[in-house]
Order: C-alpha cells, then structure tokens, then sequence
C-alpha cells in the first residue's frame, strides 16, 4: 500500500482569507447581477402592460446600490416626484388624486382612436379613466422569486 | 363545449374555498351581511363595500430539469380587499392570510349546457402558495371611499397533487 503525502506552503489562515475573499465577491456579483434583472423585469413589466407607454414610469425605475450586497429598484421619494401615479398604475385606482398629468398628443377622437393633428377641431386631451392594475411590482418579485432560486441552484 | 383552462379553474376554486371559508367563519359586514368575493379586477360600480376580488394575473413557466419539456408552472393570484375602514380592512387581512395559508382545495370545472351555472366539477389536486406582499394599498389623501381602505396580498401558486 502506498501512502500520498500532500503538503501545502500556504498558512491555513490564508486559505480561509482567500476563501473569504472568494465568497465576497461572488456575492457582490450576484446581488448586482439580481439587480440588474429585477430593473429589466420591471421596465418590461411596465411597457409591456401599457397601452401606450411613453417610457417616462418605466425610466424612473432603475437599481441603486444601498450597501456592499444590497440594492433597491425605485427610490419612493423620488418615484413620488417624478412619476407620483405610480402606485396608481401599479394597484388600479379610480384615478382620484393620482396627479395623473399625462396628456395626449394634440389631436381628436375619430372612430375611437386618438389621431394626432394641429386643425381647428384638436386639441389636447386628459385621460379621466379609472386606471387598471397592472401589478408591475407584484409581477417583478415573482421573477426575482425564480431568478433567485436558479441563481441558488447554480452556486 | 370547452373544459375551463387551469386559470379559470384556479380562480373559481379560490372563490368556492373564500365563500365556504366566509360562511364557515361568519365574516360578516357591520350589516351582518357575508363579505362577496368577486372573480376579476374591481370595475363594476354596483359593487358595494367591503368586498374582495381574486384574480390570476400571469404565469411563469420554468423548465423543471434541463432536457425535460416538464414545465414548473407557477401562477401570481392578486387578492385586493376594498374595506370601509382602516379597522375592517386590517381584520379582513389578517383572516385572509391565515385562511389561505395551507391553500386550498383544485377544482376542475366542466360546463354544462343544461345547468349553466353549475359546471361539474371534479377535485383531486391541492393548490399550494407562497406569500409575496401583503400590505396596504397607500395611494394618498383625498381619494375615492373604493381606495380609501384597500389590502393586497399577492401570492404566487401552484398546482400538486394527482
């Protein structure tokens, strides 16, 4: 029977630093990489379910890193400057108090489309509609639900 | 005629379940009337206050293995409550939550030309769920009584069983 001998020159300590160090920026990459998807999940989210999207909701949604492993997607302060429908569009409302300063191009209603123009008979509209939910928060935690548990599957 | 698809299957099973729970545990308005449950997002004006609407919203279908044409089908269910006050909507929230939580029983629906308003139905699945939020629907001061006092839960479910 022959016996293998293995001998390391690195320090035990060293390795676990080096170990350490490893897992760190795995989970750095990961938390920005989850990030990343959840800000492309919900601007898809947003346009995809719109009818007529302009692009300004979905733009005010973007991640921003709050410490080494942790990120957020849509700052409320800011959300509620910009675009303070949000919460209207996201939950449905009956548009009451939902700031809702969206106006059309100029135009006139012509066989129930909006049909852009400058003539005498145009002008611009504002949408007085209730608003329907189009859970584009619900629907980005659903996907980060399955991001997460093939990012954990992978590792 | 059509067999209902798992969507409508999910959603009318989550309302047979709701309305049975509601009767079982006496959920009653101040009035004693027993709280509706309605299937779809909330647009009908007759409505009245409180309520609760179920609805499915979206599927997500992950491959279960790699090679497998098995799909995990996982479907996001929004329960919004519409309650008249702050005292109300967080009872009603918390009964719901504790209600759904071991989820509920799959039915799967058959219509029936002669009774159409009892489609026949078969259950041998369970539906499972997972919580994703469940907080108040905060839209501002100055709104109309039906978003005055609303609760969401969102929860994301899926079919077991043979």
């Amino acid at each position: 029977m022959s016996i293998l001998t293995v001998k390391t020159l690195t320090k035990p300590s060293d390795i676990t630093k080096w170990m350490m160090e490893v897992a760190d920026k795995e989970a750095e990459r990961i938390s920005r990489q989850l990030a990343e998807m959840a800000e492309v999940s919900i601007k898809m989210w947003i346009l995809n379910t719109s009818k007529m999207p302009t692009g300004a909701l979905a733009d005010a949604f973007f991640k921003e890193q709050t410490g080494k492993y942790s990120w957020g997607i849509g700052k409320i302060d800011e959300l509620n400057k910009s675009v303070p429908h949000w919460r209207h569009v996201n939950f449905g409302s009956q548009a009451i108090n939902a700031d809702w300063q969206h106006t059309l191009p100029k135009g006139h209603w012509e066989d129930g489309r909006w049909i852009e123009g400058d003539g005498p008979d145009d002008y611009f509209a504002t949408p007085k509609t209730p608003i329907p939910a189009h859970n584009y928060i619900e629907k980005t935690i659903s996907d980060i639900e399955i991001a997460i548990q093939k990012v954990i599957s992978r590792t | 005629m059509l067999a209902w698809s798992i969507f409508r299957n999910i959603e009318n099973s989550l309302k047979e379940f709701l309305d049975y729970s509601i009767d079982e545990n006496s959920v009653t308005d101040i009035n004693g009337n027993n709280i509706p449950i309605y299937v779809g997002r909330r647009e009908s004006s007759d409505w009245t206050l409180p309520c609760i609407t179920v609805y499915l919203d979206n599927e997500s279908s992950e491959r279960a293995f790699i090679g497998s044409n098995e799909r995990l089908n996982k479907y996001l269910i929004i329960i919004d409550i519409f309650a008249t006050n702050e005292g109300e909507r967080l009872d009603l929230a918390s009964w719901l939550k504790d209600t759904i939580n071991d989820g509920f029983r799959y039915y799967d629906y058959t219509p029936s030309e002669s009774t159409p308003n009892s489609p026949i139905k078969i259950s041998n699945k369970l539906v499972n769920i997972d919580f994703l939020t469940n907080a108040r629907v905060a839209l501002g001061q100055n709104v109309s009584p039906e978003d005055a006092h609303r609760h969401r839960i969102s929860v994301s479910a899926w079919v077991s069983g043979n």
